[in-house]
């Protein structure tokens, strides 16, 4: 798609049919012998390997509307481009899909407590990888209530967060690939009474601010609270984003990645259908290819 | 108009806030809804919408709406190749041009506009020191900010110097100017501002980029824009009564202008400009909303 078929990204992701925070999904064929349903990433600069709101989204979209066949709605099977996804719909008393759970990849933490300089100040963060790496920073830290109206700050101060940890410390996944190893973005947390029930704000790619309260994010943060011994297996965390929607994220089991110790964690959540488009392109409109102000 | 825009911003304003905000719309959507006209001398009535509440008149907007009513069947003009709206700004009379159903581009005619005020002067330590600009009013009053020592030209600034350095200028003139329109005090706000520089395309005279809103840059060559452009070129003598002007917008985009008369507003020496663009329809959507199942389907925004 990416070599051949790129236009129809353009097309759909950005204006004046999408916007610069806009993200979709393209559903193919199983890339494997018992896969359900195949599906790329798209955003506005080009394709990710996985994104959990997206799964989520898609596997309600899905159900709903019968876009794809599946063998077991208790355990679907999504060949990503990073690989295999397993989902669960969870449905409503009345029959509709509730919520969507998956198990991400193995998550851990990477550095408990890395001090970087902020201008004239400290900031401590956590690095943890969820399916990215994120810094992980106290939001009280910078005063941020992790409200829609402070979203200028948030990216602003989530960026030089961001470019202080790639400088200053040296992002490596001791089995993965290569190209997983920098940080993904910054993710500031306010706690609240409830151990591990919290706001997250994720500030990740190109100064992009997460409506959802991010899948790897949530992973990530599962795994540091598991490593210090605040949730157990099975026990869940509700983690909501800027705008006030909620994951929830539970550890299934342990294990290790490289001689790590980690954790295999679940996310379940909610999407609901917004429309139904049929889009065009007129063959004289010169701008109906896409553009984006950057 | 303004009776069924306060109607509808009391009764039904999620529909506006559904359909402009994420996740189905954005921080820059903007949207018009039809609405039968209850002037004799109107086809069809129409209000404005975007992410913050109801415009009372919107040049892009007219363009796009008409070129989808048309080409859709939802209006039947009484006079082919014309269209008189009633807006919540007043009637708005639109020619426009096509084959059959196809609707190539429309052409509406402004209210008076003039140039305010010219060579105003503010330090702007920003791009290293004092910057020069005039105000003209074309429907809203614009700080229009002309290539100068301390500018080299919208080629030099990327869209998001145009709303960092628009944000602060806005302000500070403000702090230190104030603006007032002649005819009705309650036009008298300076909340746009004009950035020029020279045209990327052959055949353009001008280019532009315009920051409104809290951090909007328009994706258009903006309708009052270019009328408050031309009113300042007019006024030094640079475009004379029948004269075009094809203004850019940051993506290339382009109006084309005429100076269709010259009037006066109050003391002012003004032009009654018409602005001539084109639309194209790409999509058809069903949008549905489920205020019973979705806790965000009012919509949000992050800005």
């Amino acid at each position: 798609m990416q070599d051949r078929l790129d236009a129809y990204r353009r097309f759909l992701m950005l204006e004046p049919r999408g916007h610069a925070d806009m993200y979709g999904a393209v559903l193919m064929p199983p890339a494997t012998a018992d896969g359900d349903v195949g599906v790329l990433f798209l955003h506005n600069e080009g394709y990710s390997t996985m994104c959990g709101h997206g799964i989520i989204a898609l596997v309600t979209a899905g159900i709903e509307h019968g876009l794809f066949e599946v063998a077991d709605p208790l355990a679907i099977r999504i060949d990503s481009p990073a690989g295999r996804i397993t989902a669960r719909v969870n449905y409503s008393a009345a029959g509709g899909v509730d919520s969507v759970s998956f198990v991400n990849v193995p998550s851990f933490v990477l550095d408990p407590r890395l001090t970087v300089r902020i201008g004239d100040r400290n900031v401590d963060c956590t690095i943890a990888y969820g399916g990215a790496f994120y810094a992980y920073v106290d939001a009280k830290l910078f005063d941020f209530e992790l409200i829609p109206s402070e979203a200028a700050d948030v990216i602003r101060t989530g960026q030089l967060i961001k470019e202080a940890v790639n400088r200053q410390c040296e992002i490596r996944h001791p089995e993965g690939d290569e190209a997983l190893n920098f940080l993904y973005g910054t993710i500031f947390v306010r706690e609240e009474e409830k151990c591990g029930h919290s706001r997250n704000a994720c500030v990740f790619a190109q100064a992009e601010l997460d409506r959802s309260p991010t899948g790897t994010g949530v992973s990530g943060r599962a795994a540091i609270h598991h490593a210090r011994g605040d949730i157990g297996l099975g026990e869940e965390m509700v983690i909501s984003s800027i705008i006030g929607s909620k994951f929830r994220v539970r550890c299934l089991e342990n294990t290790t990645v490289g001689g790590i110790p980690a954790v295999i964690p679940e996310v379940t959540g909610s999407a609901w259908m917004t429309g139904e488009h049929r889009f065009l392109l007129d063959a004289h409109d010169p701008l109906g290819s896409g553009f984006l102000l950057r | 108009m303004l009776d069924k825009q306060q109607h509808f911003i009391a009764e039904y304003d999620w529909i506006r806030t559904s359909l402009m905000l994420e996740p189905r719309g954005h921080a820059m959507m903007s949207g018009g809804i039809l609405y039968p006209s209850q002037r004799d001398d109107c086809d069809i009535g129409v209000l404005f919408i975007e992410t913050t509440g109801c415009l009372p008149m919107c040049g892009h907007g007219i363009i796009g709406l008409v070129t989808i009513a048309v080409e859709n069947g939802l209006v039947e003009p009484r006079v082919p190749g014309r269209l008189d709206l009633e807006t919540p700004a007043g009637k708005v009379s639109v020619r426009y041009r096509g084959e059959g159903r196809k609707v190539s581009s429309v052409k509406l005619t402004n209210v008076a506009s003039f140039l305010y005020s010219a060579g105003l002067q503010l330090d702007f330590p920003e791009l290293g020191g004092p910057l020069t600009f005039d105000v003209a009013y074309g429907g809203n009053f614009y700080a229009i900010v002309e290539p100068q020592a301390h500018y080299g030209g919208l080629s030099e600034m990327t869209a998001a110097d145009i709303v960092r350095l628009s944000r602060l200028l806005r302000e500070r003139i403000n702090e230190t100017f104030t603006f007032s329109h002649p005819k009705d005090d309650r036009l008298s706000h300076m909340r746009h501002v004009m950035w020029t520089g020279k045209p990327v395309k052959p055949g353009s005279d001008g280019r532009n980029a315009v920051f409104y809103g809290d951090s909007a840059i328009d994706r258009s060559p903006c309708g009052t824009g270019t009328s408050s452009r031309m009113a300042q070129l007019a006024a030094r003598g640079e475009l004379a009564e029948g004269d075009s002007f094809v203004h850019e917008s940051y993506i290339g985009s382009r109006f084309r202008g005429v100076v269709e008369a010259t009037t006066q507003v109050g003391d002012f020496p003004a032009i009654v400009p018409s602005i001539e663009g084109w639309a194209r329809v790409y999509g058809h959507n069903v949008i549905t909303v489920d205020p019973d199942d979705d806790p965000f389907w009012k919509g949000f925004i992050v800005t």
